[in-house]
């Protein structure tokens, strides 16, 4: 694929619909700019919800989580009870149900990977954050090839 | 030369890319679990160490073109994310991410099994399979994007990648010329277009004749495979004809050698191993080698089905010399006329006729309708004519038990130490002449043949039933043979007691007329060769032949289990045996 090459064929995807049949990913983020850029990257390949609060994320969980193929969540989550680490940690059942708010109690368990995303991720360990359930770190705002590409190592490590 | 993927992870893994690197290894490890140096480095990685050392390669857009290509799109995907190769590096990492994206997660079948597909470096199936989805209905737009994808990376870029399958250095022969022109194209088409336009430049040339015929061969294949109907038959083409034809429109001839060679390992002959051949045969074209040497003249062989499919297999001859010499006996003068026969088909067939006696002339049965049998049951039987000896008591030899074995080990084996109890050829034919001469049915066979197994002497019948009379040299010394007989009798009377006639018994089984079944029928009450309850010998309960589920036959290893009783009919073949050895020794 040098410059000799034939160009890729273009697609402008269409806009996300109900019944559009893409893969689901729920993107929880409250900057609108970190929103914007990757969700046009990444609707090439995916149809994304969008959640902007935690108790947003839980109520998307418990309505599209068994359509979802990944999950992205932003670290830090301003205005909110918890912060994407904690909540990684309850999608992966590693926190008593006693010590919930009651608005994540009960989730459905979520078999698909888990991406945190942050401004900073040199800021965190991956090591550590494997520890809470996480599967990958990315910066934002993500693309389309990174993002399937931890999906696609979630698939090939099972 | 094609880039080893581990040492591309090596320099990745050295550059800090380490989860890359560590995808590009499980990509590897997922189109081919066997991969030994990708194994290795993997465990390792799993165990907190670093990789095994080795040669580190630089990633580079070259080799990412080349996985590509190749179908290790993942591997692909790995590198480009790693780091910005520049160029269109970042436009490739969209597309290969967009590519590899995870189908819905209802999604049906054959779009779940092209996402397995493109994971595990089998891209060009998961193109047959969206090729072959679309051909059942619309797909949605993602799919078709994909499959648009798949085209574009597969195929249109093969063919403007370099054509590096190509034999290196110049073509030896204006074939080889004509053929990698073709190949350049990356099309099997063109080349079978150049074979043919050189064909009928040189009409002469047997090779371009062959090499039109090959390619004929290999677009036919790849037409039909793309007029299939895979998904409709409820299979998913994963790997076979359908990949090697993926391979041939890609042009990539040695990958659809190594498929169809792996198939028709697996089913010689046939369609695939023409198919195998007449891939093998155009990369010996290219090479100016002719597919079929012509210089010598063929060994006469078994055809091959490439050479069927060409035409040049070894025809057989017109005529055979039998052929010859029926033609010749057929117009000679004096030859036989054949026999004509009316139904060649069936010429053996036999006819069934009716039997021209009147049913009144046959004899009939008295008291009966059915014809007469030819053995009459009524006839009045003699007491010489049946065996009844074994139930006469006062001539019942009761077996006595030898010292030895009576001793034996509590469980009933026999001790190993001890040596098994054989005869000496003169004892024992002295012993039976002894018994002759006194009493013939006093030691006659059907007597005591018939002893149970379990009796004292037990080991006696089992050493000579097996065969001859045991050799001097290896019998034990005779007085170990009398230890075993009760003291104070007459040695010789004892061993005609004890003896039993079993290293004859090998002379008279072939008169053994009566069948199995007929034996096991018959109760001990009814045969009269098997000894009553009354004469069985008895063992004390401590005695180890006593014991019930020991088998002595088997306890004594060589020998074989006692021989069945002899009919009455035959006893008297065997005392008539006896007698006339006992005379030969008086």
């Amino acid at each position: 694929m040098t410059a000799s090459r034939p160009p890729a064929p273009g697609w402008t995807p269409p806009p996300a619909t109900e019944a559009d049949g893409r893969a689901l990913v729920l993107y929880v983020d409250v900057d609108d700019q970190s929103w914007r850029t990757s969700s046009q990257r990444l609707r090439r390949a995916y149809r994304l919800l969008r959640a902007e609060s935690d108790r947003e994320a839980c109520e998307l969980i418990r309505t599209y989580g068994d359509d979802m193929v990944a999950v992205l969540l932003d670290i830090d989550l301003p205005g909110s009870v918890l912060d994407g680490i904690l909540l990684t940690r309850i999608l992966r059942r590693k926190v008593p149900a006693q010590a919930l708010p009651p608005f994540a109690r009960n989730l459905p368990s979520l078999d698909v990977p888990i991406v945190l995303v942050t401004e900073r991720p040199e800021s965190y360990s991956e090591v550590e954050l494997r520890r809470y359930g996480g599967d990958r770190v990315m910066a934002k705002p993500v693309d389309i090839g990174r993002v399937t590409l931890a999906v696609t190592e979630w698939h090939l490590r099972r | 030369m094609k880039t080893s993927p581990t040492a591309v992870a090596r320099a990745m893994m050295a550059a800090g890319a380490h989860r890359e690197a560590e995808v590009v290894l499980h990509g590897v490890l997922a189109r081919d679990p066997q991969e030994a140096e990708c194994r290795a480095a993997m465990g390792r990685l799993d165990r907190g160490e670093p990789m095994p050392p080795g040669p580190a390669t630089e990633p580079t857009l070259e080799i990412v073109d080349e996985w590509i290509r190749e179908g290790m799109l993942v591997e692909a995907l790995a590198v480009l994310a790693a780091g910005d190769l520049g160029g269109p590096a970042s436009e490739w990492a969209d597309l290969l991410g967009e590519l590899l994206a995870p189908v819905p997660a209802h999604a049906e079948g054959a779009f779940v099994e092209m996402h397995r597909q493109l994971l595990r470096g089998g891209a060009s199936v998961a193109l047959t399979i969206l090729e072959d989805r679309l051909r059942q209905g619309p797909v949605p737009a993602w799919a078709e994007r994909r499959l648009e994808l798949l085209r574009w990376m597969l195929l249109d870029n093969a063919r403007s990648a370099p054509a590096s399958q190509a034999p290196a250095g110049e073509a030896p022969t204006e074939l080889a010329a004509a053929l990698r022109a073709g190949l350049a194209e990356r099309s099997v088409e063109a080349m079978r277009e150049r074979a043919r336009a050189f064909a009928e430049a040189h009409p002469g040339d047997a090779d371009a004749a062959d090499a039109v015929r090959v390619l004929e061969l290999l677009a036919g294949e790849m037409a039909s495979l793309d007029e299939a109907d895979f998904l409709g038959a409820q299979t998913v083409p994963v790997m076979g004809r359908p990949a090697a034809a993926m391979q041939l429109r890609m042009a990539n001839l040695e990958g659809a050698k190594s498929i169809y060679g792996k198939l028709a390992s697996k089913q010689p002959g046939g369609e695939v191993q023409a198919l195998a051949d007449a891939v093998r045969g155009l990369l010996r074209l290219l090479e100016g080698r002719p597919i079929v040497d012509r210089s010598f003249p063929p060994p006469p062989k078994e055809p091959r089905s490439l050479e069927v499919e060409l035409g040049i297999a070894p025809a057989f001859a017109d005529k055979t010399a039998l052929d010859e010499a029926a033609a010749r006996l057929a117009a000679g003068a004096g030859a036989e006329s054949t026999k004509v026969v009316e139904n060649p088909l069936a010429p053996f067939d036999e006819e069934t006729r009716v039997l021209e006696t009147p049913a009144e002339e046959l004899p009939r049965e008295a008291g009966s309708g059915g014809p007469a049998r030819f053995e009459d049951d009524t006839r009045p039987v003699s007491e010489d004519e049946l065996p009844l000896d074994a139930f006469r008591e006062d001539r019942t030899v009761e077996i006595p038990i030898p010292q030895d074995l009576a001793d034996g080990d509590a469980d009933g084996d026999v001790d190993d130490d001890k040596p098994t109890q054989r005869f000496d050829r003169s004892q024992v034919e002295a012993a039976m002449a002894k018994a002759g001469a006194a009493s013939p049915s006093s030691g006659s066979p059907a007597q005591s043949s018939a002893s149970p197994p379990a009796a004292g002497s037990l080991s006696e019948p089992s050493a000579p039933a097996s065969g001859p009379i045991t050799a001097p040299s290896e019998a034990p010394p005779a007085e170990s043979a009398s230890s075993s007989r009760p003291p104070g009798g007459d040695a010789e009377d004892e061993a005609a007691k004890d003896f039993r006639d079993t290293d004859r018994i090998d002379d008279v089984r072939s008169l053994w007329p009566r069948p199995e079944t007929d034996i096991r029928e018959d109760s001990a009450d009814d045969d009269p060769t098997m000894l009553s309850p009354e004469t069985a010998v008895r063992h004390d309960e401590g005695s180890p032949l006593a014991e019930p589920d020991v088998e002595p036959g088997a306890e004594l290893g060589s020998a074989p289990p006692s021989p069945a009783p002899l009919p009455a009919a035959d006893t008297d073949v065997v005392v008539q045996r006896i007698q006339r050895i006992g005379e030969e020794e008086a």
